[in-house]
Parts: structure tokens; C-alpha cells; sequence
């Protein structure tokens, strides 16, 4: 066995003994911070220099359907 | 499915194929510039970008590839366009594309080159470039393997036919050809694909009539494993959320939508930096969409004809069983129109980097905007050439593996080049012999892991294989890029800081949420 199966080995058993659950909720706060890091960048950067036309809205729909597909599916 | 196609359906062909072609011609004829040529003289609205975004991004294989394993696997297979594409298009329109549009490159290589040196430059361009080439050769080749098993078509003669109608138009017109015809493809696609779903969910009597049969067909936690997108480690599929998760959703998502000149090109040719960004968003709304419309069907082929034995069978016994004439005609129109979109992108920004990142850069750097414009056509021409010429290579070498080993290694460098844009990007004290350690250092971890887990070598040594799952491109694009991150950050730590010129306006500054 070479020191790169011992690696693979460990990391394989670790991740085999993290439940699905987990597993989902690693998925929901990827998608969660992303959600939150929009919704708390400036205005100037999310508008052409009318809440149509700003980014932040699309952007945080875009996300809120991704954290709804990775909870329930 | 072959000679089930009506003259109806091939009118429909026929109108799409023409269309396409005449408003890249004509687009063409307002092409008098190199920088008209290569970015659409920077003109290019959101909602256009947005469109060729999506349709770039699904190729012709996958239009059929993504149903079979939807069918094969379930809908696991989804994760590729959601957490693959998804959160990286968000951050892409935010930190990366502002930046590179502002820094007016033409091509991803050479914002290396101002962030570090010219020999990043070259070894990513060359990276890229050969990647592109050969993918144009591969995307034809598998499609029209696909199209003879379809439609009965001889496959020499639908690549030469495709790629002369792609060769056309983008030569003619550049970017904005690609672009306004990838809006058509796009609509076109999304239709098509919505038409097989539509009346597929129909026949079956909805939605929950369809996971009812499917849960019919395999009690037990098999049938659940099909309607879930989060997999276990040791799943029989080549989707474990471990894979998906790491490999996909922070790896090859993010080198895709941040580090592909064929995907990135486009944005660099938006008319403000606010389009460009608005291109992003508006592409990752229609991302929301497409495994619905182009995964499902591969479900109702699973509730209808569970007997296939092949998955890549499903969404062609749906067209030919289910669809009435003439919207057969529309879905090969969806079809071509996915292939075209792609291998339109790739011909187009292999010939940028091409002309941009070795021939202005390393012969003619005084070439005239004309000059740069002729070459640009006469490059487009000739990777088409070379396209079908590949093509028929691979063909020939068909049955050897070729395909896979290609993919496969092709795969390697997107990690090293991911690490390195991130650390040129988001960290200022990253040095331009840090980043092409990394990126070489790389690139070689990468291609040892694949040596190591080929079974002569690993039986040779009496080891066992080093990844468990078939075809752990995944993984490979995991330890590269975390192999290359390593070598950038600690060399660039014993090297000398590159001077302020190199970082100015080209790294990412949360304090300012711009470039500092």
C-alpha cells in the first residue's frame, strides 16, 4: 500500500460514515451563503450606473429555487 | 427512428438550417473590424449573451446523453446543470466577468499575461487551444455516430454537411454570428426539448403518475436512488454526492463558467459591464430550467419503456414512438441546434486565442486591425478543416478508447488552471513563477494520478487502483487543483512580489467590492 492509498483510504472510510443528511445540508449552505452573499452586496454593484433591472433580485431567484431543489429532491 | 422522418420534418429542418445561415451571413456583412470580429465590437445586449451562454454549454451528445443517464441513473444526473453551473455563474458575474471586462482582454490568456507573464500566458493558451481544437473534431465525430443511429444518416456526410454550415457563419461574422445565431439554437433547443416533455408527461397522465410508475418498476430504495439528486460514497453510479459536490460544484463548474474562453468570450464582448453581468444571471435563471426539460424525458422513457438496455436508446424511442410528424422535425432541429451552438463557440474562440495569444503576441504584434480580421476568418476556416479532419481520425480509431482517454486527460489542466485564476484574482501577493509552477505542477499530479490508476501500471506495482469508481475524472480535477493551489501559494511565498502594475485594477477587493 502506498502513502496515496493510505490517504484515499481514510478520506474514503471518513466520507463513507458522513450521513446523506448532512450530505443535503452541505448542499442547502452552499447554495444558502451564496444566497446571502447577494443579498448583502452594494447597490451600485447589482444596477446599471428600477427593481427590474437589478441583478441582486434575479441572482437571489435564481438561488432560492437551488436551495429548494437540493432540500426536497 | 430512421426513415420515420416525413418531408414535414425536414421542411422544419431544412427552415431551421437556412435561417441560421442567412442571419450569420448577414451579420457578417457588418463585420469590417478585428475587434468586431472577435468580441462583436463590444455590442453585444444580455439577454443574446445569456441565450448563447446555455446554448454553448449543451452540445448535441448531450441532448441525448443527459436523458440516457437520467434513464440509466435517475436524476442524479441534473446536478451538472444546477450545482454545476448555478453558484458558479452567480460568482463569475460578480467578482470574475467585472474584471475581465474591464481589463479589455480578448481572451483569458492574456489577462494572465498582465496579472503575470508571458509564459502563463502561453502554457494555459496552449492547454486551451489544444483542448478546443481536438473538442470540435470529437463534437462532430460523436454526433454524427449519434445522427447515423438515429436517422439513419451516414456519418461522413453529416459532419462534412455541419461543419461547412458552422465553417460559413462563423467565418462570416465572428462573435456576433455565434451569438445571435446561438439565440435561435437556444429557443430552439428549450422548444424542442419542452415539446418532448410536454407530451410525454401527457401520455403518461402527469407528473405524479410518472414517479408512481417508477417507484412501481423498483421497490425499495433502488427506485428512490433514481428521483434523488444526493447519492451515496457508494452508489453503483458515477454520481456520488462526494464527486458531485466537491469534483463538480467547486471544481469543474467553477474552471468552466470562470475559465473557458469559449464560455467566457462571449461576456467579454457585452456592450457595459452591467450586461455582462446581466448575461450571467439571466443564463443561470435558464439554467434553473433545463435538467426539467432535458432529464425528464429520460424519467418518462424510464415509466414508458423500462426494457431498454441502453439509456443512450430512451429519448430516441420517446421521439420515434411518441412524437406525431413534424415535431419529429423540430426535435432534430433541437438536436442540431445544440451541436452548432457549441462547436460555433469553440471554432470562434480557438481562433481568438489563436490569433490573439500566439500570433499577434509572439509574431506580429503591430499586425493591423484589417490583418488581425483576415486572419480571424482564414483561422475559423481552418479549424473547421481540421475539425472535420479530426473527426474522422477519431473515427477511425474508433473501438480503441480514444474518446474517453481523450476526455479524460483533456480534463486535467481545467483544475491547475482554475487555481491559478483564483489565486491571480483574489490574492495579490500571487507571483507569476508561483503560478506557473502551479499550473505545470499541476497539470504533471494530475497525469500521475491517471498513470497510477491505469490497471498495467498499478498491477506492475501490486498496488490496488487508487480510485474506486470507473471514470474518476472527478476526483482527478479535485487533487490537481488542490495540488496546484499548494505549489502557487508556496512558491509565490519564496518568490519575490511582482510589482503593483501586475495587480492594479486585476484583483478583486472585498473592501472596495471592485477590482483594487
Amino acid at each position: 500500500m502506498s502513502p496515496l492509498h493510505h490517504i484515499g483510504n481514510f478520506l474514503r472510510e471518513a466520507l463513507l460514515q458522513v450521513p446523506l443528511g448532512v450530505a443535503r445540508a452541505l448542499f442547502v449552505l452552499l447554495m444558502l451563503t451564496l444566497l446571502i452573499w447577494v443579498l448583502t452586496l452594494p447597490r451600485a454593484e447589482v444596477t446599471a450606473p428600477r427593481l427590474s433591472e437589478n441583478l441582486r433580485v434575479w441572482a437571489a431567484i435564481a438561488l432560492g429555487i437551488q436551495v429548494l431543489v437540493y432540500l426536497f429532491l | 427512428m430512421p426513415g420515420q422522418l416525413a418531408l414535414l420534418d425536414y421542411a422544419i429542418l431544412a427552415v431551421y438550417l437556412a435561417g441560421t445561415v442567412i442571419l450569420g451571413l448577414m451579420i457578417g456583412r457588418k463585420v469590417t473590424t478585428g475587434s468586431d470580429f472577435f468580441l462583436a465590437g463590444r455590442n453585444l445586449p444580455w439577454w443574446a449573451i445569456g441565450f448563447s451562454l446555455v446554448a454553448s454549454d449543451i452540445g448535441g451528445t448531450d441532448i441525448i446523453g443527459v436523458g440516457g443517464a437520467a434513464y440509466a441513473h435517475g436524476l442524479a444526473v441534473g446536478n451538472f446543470d444546477w450545482i454545476g453551473c448555478i453558484p458558479a455563474m452567480i460568482l463569475a458575474a460578480f467578482i470574475f466577468v467585472p474584471i475581465f471586462w474591464r481589463a479589455g482582454v480578448y481572451t483569458i490568456p492574456e489577462y494572465l499575461e498582465k496579472r503575470f507573464d508571458s509564459r502563463v500566458r502561453a502554457a494555459v493558451a496552449f492547454c486551451w487551444l489544444v483542448f478546443m481544437a481536438c473538442n470540435i473534431g470529437i463534437m462532430l465525430f460523436a454526433s454524427a455516430r449519434m445522427m447515423g443511429v438515429l436517422f439513419g444518416w451516414n456519418p461522413v456526410v453529416s459532419v462534412l454537411v455541419t461543419a461547412i454550415l458552422v465553417g460559413i457563419y462563423t467565418s462570416a461574422g465572428g462573435l456576433a454570428a455565434v451569438v445571435y445565431t446561438d439565440v435561435i439554437q437556444c429557443v430552439v433547443l428549450i422548444g424542442g426539448c419542452l415539446m418532448v416533455l410536454v407530451i410525454g408527461l401527457i401520455d403518461l397522465g402527469g407528473f405524479s403518475a410518472m414517479l408512481d410508475q417508477i417507484r412501481a418498476l423498483e421497490p425499495g430504495p433502488q427506485a428512490n436512488e433514481k428521483l434523488r439528486l444526493i447519492l451515496p460514497v457508494d452508489t453503483g453510479t458515477p454520481f456520488p454526492w462526494t464527486g458531485i459536490f466537491f469534483g463538480l460544484g467547486i471544481i469543474l463548474g467553477p474552471a468552466y463558467w470562470i475559465g473557458n474562453q469559449a464560455i467566457v468570450q462571449r461576456s467579454l464582448g457585452a456592450r457595459s459591464e452591467f450586461e455582462a453581468k446581466a448575461s450571467y444571471i439571466w443564463g443561470a435563471l435558464l439554467k434553473n430550467l433545463l435538467p426539467i426539460i432535458i432529464a425528464v424525458p429520460g424519467l418518462i422513457a424510464l415509466a414508458k419503456y423500462p426494457e431498454l438496455k441502453n439509456g443512450d436508446d430512451a429519448l430516441p424511442t420517446l421521439v420515434s414512438r411518441m412524437l406525431p410528424i413534424g415535431f419529429r422535425g423540430l426535435f432534430l432541429a433541437a438536436f442540431l441546434a445544440a451541436l452548432m451552438s457549441s462547436v460555433d463557440s469553440y471554432v470562434n474562440s480557438a481562433a481568438t486565442i489563436l490569433t490573439h495569444d500566439f500570433y499577434r503576441r509572439f509574431f506580429r504584434p503591430n499586425a493591423s486591425d484589417q490583418h488581425l480580421l483576415r486572419l480571424g476568418r482564414l483561422s475559423s476556416a481552418g479549424l473547421m478543416i481540421w475539425g472535420i479532419v479530426f473527426a474522422l481520425l477519431v473515427a477511425r480509431m474508433e473501438g480503441t478508447g480514444i474518446y474517453t482517454i481523450f476526455q479524460t486527460l483533456m480534463a486535467f489542466f481545467q483544475g491547475p488552471a482554475l487555481a491559478v485564476l483564483l489565486c491571480g484574482f483574489l490574492w495579490k501577493r500571487a507571483s507569476a513563477q508561483g503560478a506557473f509552477v502551479g499550473f505545470l505542477g499541476g497539470v504533471a499530479a494530475a497525469v500521475g494520478l491517471f498513470t497510477l490508476n491505469q490497471e498495467t501500471v498499478y498491477t506492475a506495482l501490486g498496488w490496488q487502483p487508487l480510485f474506486r469508481i470507473n471514470d474518476p475524472f472527478l476526483y482527478f480535477s479535485v487533487w490537481a487543483f488542490l495540488i496546484s493551489m499548494v505549489l502557487v501559494i508556496a512558491v509565490s511565498l519564496l518568490t519575490v512580489p511582482d510589482p503593483s502594475e501586475k495587480t492594479d485594477g486585476l484583483v478583486y477587493s472585498r473592501s472596495r467590492r471592485t477590482a483594487s
